[in-house]
């Protein structure tokens, strides 16, 4: 059976564009970035900070503001046997599509509550202003139904947020984002900032939000132990680019990205203290791109064509991607 | 093993709120720990939980309610009163945030030069020189990508082993590390990590660890405490600790760190407490409301520690 694509980005390029004293400097934060987000997955984005994961979250959300702009690609939508080019609509319709298509709840969302009104205002303010001409009480019952539904105290609503704990604050504001039932959530880093047993009833939230709506979940976190227990596809970004792609299980069984390798082979396990190393160097900046294959000055098997021309993301296994000279060499 | 640091029955009390409504947080609650030499010591839990109170009572930067800390067997605070740049010696400290850790507007070797005279390390430029040279190999950068540079040139990785090599001037015996890498990139982290290993291995200085990332801690230290709520509810071999939890609270905290490895879900649901702050006023054991084997006896008294395998538990399943 073939999945149905929900998302998909082509030939993607979002850059920031910064005036420093009179020059121009160029952020290539999302660089040429194609992928497919199927209905019913939980679609990991995995990258250390700065490699542009955010920003390809704001790119497909349609949050594109100064001095980030979109450079050339398109955003697809698939909602209603429709395709909806996200750049080519008007604002109107592309206010349509948010919260109840797709639905966003960005980093360090735990602080978006307003602190002086009562959660219960902000579900309602939320709800009046999407869905219109319900009364107060109304939609109070709505947003106590929701919460029950997703198994969080109703008695929360009439809590200020200040005297909700951290971790039930990012619970709250995952359930106001998805009041609408969207098919899709983008979450970035929803766990990080959280204690280990807080993100573990966090994760359990999203994933029952998805085995209950069967929505899709794309899922930003550089915490390579949350990707592992919640996504089912992940795509490995560094400096702005997908460098590898597959479902879970392979990606960390079978890692074919040298760096992907070093990502995955550098983190600490219960039971085993065998010695493990990090890649050698430090990240680029996106603004300073080497040239080439961008991991090519910290990778070990740099081939001399990796110093000039940037690899493709390419699949040479079914489902399993590669942007790597050293796949085209075997 | 001899002993280096030995925290006796410590207790720090916090006021908060207005002069009508006071309440009292107790952030540490008659711990007691020691530290041998060299060893690298784990001070693990959450968010609250009371590990940095500790690390800023150890160093100085905030008074006790109660108890003491003894540094080679005599009260730090008198060491304080009498050298006190013996003891800045001794004891060093590398903090959380390596980007805030540095002023943007000082050249980052303007600290080492100033950290070497005010201790009276170095009496000039050249000597001073050879020192930073010979503990910036340590950490694996070198003096000519180092001087005259500003913090903003580094990278998150290179600032924070920058300030290990500050705190390595002064040939410390002790380094509190304060969440040293949860703010270094994936694919640095564990270098830094290693970093702590090979200080222990070979200049013989103890470190106390204190993070929230379990697997970093399983994989470094020697022995470990885990906290909850200003407690110390475990404390033995990290090894016994980790692989063979035993305090309800470190068995939960054990089985929800995510681990990379798609095979392993988990198969039970986790309670959350609604708000932390019930947690600090509870009487009796604080985890009691969230604990799954909960007696009455739980609810009224607090459980002493109890000797189980090497490892000190304070709960009183183990009575």
């Amino acid at each position: 059976m073939r999945l149905q694509t929900v998302i998909s980005t082509k030939e993607l390029k979002s850059y920031y564009v910064l005036d420093v004293f009179g020059r121009e400097k160029v952020v290539k934060a999302v660089d040429d970035i194609n992928i497919d987000v199927y209905e019913n997955e939980i679609y990991g984005i995995a990258g250390e900070s700065g490699c542009g994961k955010s920003t390809l979250l704001k790119a497909i959300f349609g949050i594109i503001d100064p001095p980030l702009r979109l450079i050339a690609g398109k955003v697809l939508y698939f909602h209603n046997e429709q395709v909806y080019d996200l750049y080519s609509l008007n604002s109107d319709s592309r206010r349509s599509l948010r919260w109840k298509f797709i639905s966003y709840v960005p980093q360090g969302s735990m602080n978006v509550l307003n602190p002086v009104v009562k959660i219960k205002e902000t579900f309602k303010d939320f709800l009046d202003s999407h869905l219109k001409g319900k009364t107060k009480n109304e939609y109070y019952e709505m947003a106590k139904e929701h919460l029950t539904n997703l198994g969080l105290p109703p008695k929360i609503l009439e809590a200020y947020p200040h005297q909700l704990s951290g971790g039930m604050r990012q619970r709250v504001t995952i359930a106001l984002a998805t009041l609408l039932n969207p098919k899709i959530i983008i979450a970035d880093e929803p766990t990080t900032a959280l204690d280990v047993v807080t993100q573990r009833g966090v994760i359990q939230l999203l994933r029952d939000i998805q085995s209950t709506l069967m929505n899709t979940i794309v899922l930003v976190t550089h915490d390579m132990g949350v990707q592992a227990t919640m996504s089912t596809r992940i795509a490995v970004m560094y400096a702005g680019k997908i460098i590898e792609e597959a479902p879970t299980t392979k990606l960390f069984q079978d890692p074919k990205h040298p760096y992907t390798r070093y990502l995955i082979h550098s983190l600490p396990k219960f039971g085993d203290k065998s010695k493990r190393s990090s890649a050698p160097g430090s990240p680029p900046s996106l603004a300073a791109l080497p040239p080439g294959c961008a991991f090519h000055p910290r990778c070990p098997y740099a081939l001399e064509k990796c110093k000039s021309e940037i690899p493709a993301l390419r699949s040479y296994e079914p489902d399993h991607k590669t942007a790597c000279w050293l796949m085209e060499e075997r | 093993m001899k002993k280096l640091l030995e925290v006796q029955n410590l207790t720090k009390i916090y006021s908060m709120g207005s002069i009508f409504s006071r309440t009292k947080i107790t952030a540490v609650e008659d711990i007691s720990f020691t530290v041998g030499e060299p060893e690298i010591f784990t001070l693990a839990g959450e968010s609250g939980c009371g590990k940095t109170t500790t690390a800023k009572i150890i160093l100085g930067f905030e008074e006790q309610t109660s108890g003491a800390v003894m540094y080679k067997d005599e009260p730090i605070k008198n060491l304080r009163r009498g050298d006190r740049n013996k003891v800045l010696r001794e004891i060093q400290a590398v903090f959380q945030n390596p980007f805030s850790t540095f002023n943007p507007l000082r050249t980052v070797d303007s600290y080492f030069y100033e950290t070497l005279i005010n201790l009276k390390i170095a009496s000039n430029r050249k000597e001073a020189e050879k020192k930073i040279a010979e503990k910036l190999q340590a950490v694996g950068l070198s003096f000519e990508e180092f001087s005259q540079r500003y913090p903003s040139e580094f990278s998150g990785g290179q600032l924070q082993r920058l300030s290990i090599a500050r705190a390595l001037l002064t040939d410390p015996s002790l380094i509190i590390a304060d969440e040293p890498v949860s703010m270094v990139d994936a694919s640095l982290r564990m270098s830094i990590v290693n970093l702590f290993k090979d200080l222990k291995e070979r200049y013989d200085v103890s470190v106390i660890y204190i993070t929230h990332d379990l697997t970093t801690a399983y994989y470094i230290s020697d022995r470990m405490a885990v906290m909850f709520r200003g407690n110390i509810v475990e404390m033995g071999p990290a090894e016994e600790v980790l692989s063979n939890p035993k305090h309800p609270y470190t068995r939960l905290l054990r089985e929800s760190v995510p681990e990379p490895d798609p095979e392993k879900q988990w198969t039970t649901r986790v309670h959350l407490a609604e708000s932390e702050h019930e947690e600090y006023l509870q009487t009796g054991c604080k985890f009691v409301a969230r604990c799954p084997l909960a007696m009455e006896k739980c609810r009224k008294l607090t459980p002493p520690h109890f000797e189980v395998n090497g490892t000190s538990v304070k709960c009183f399943l183990y009575e």
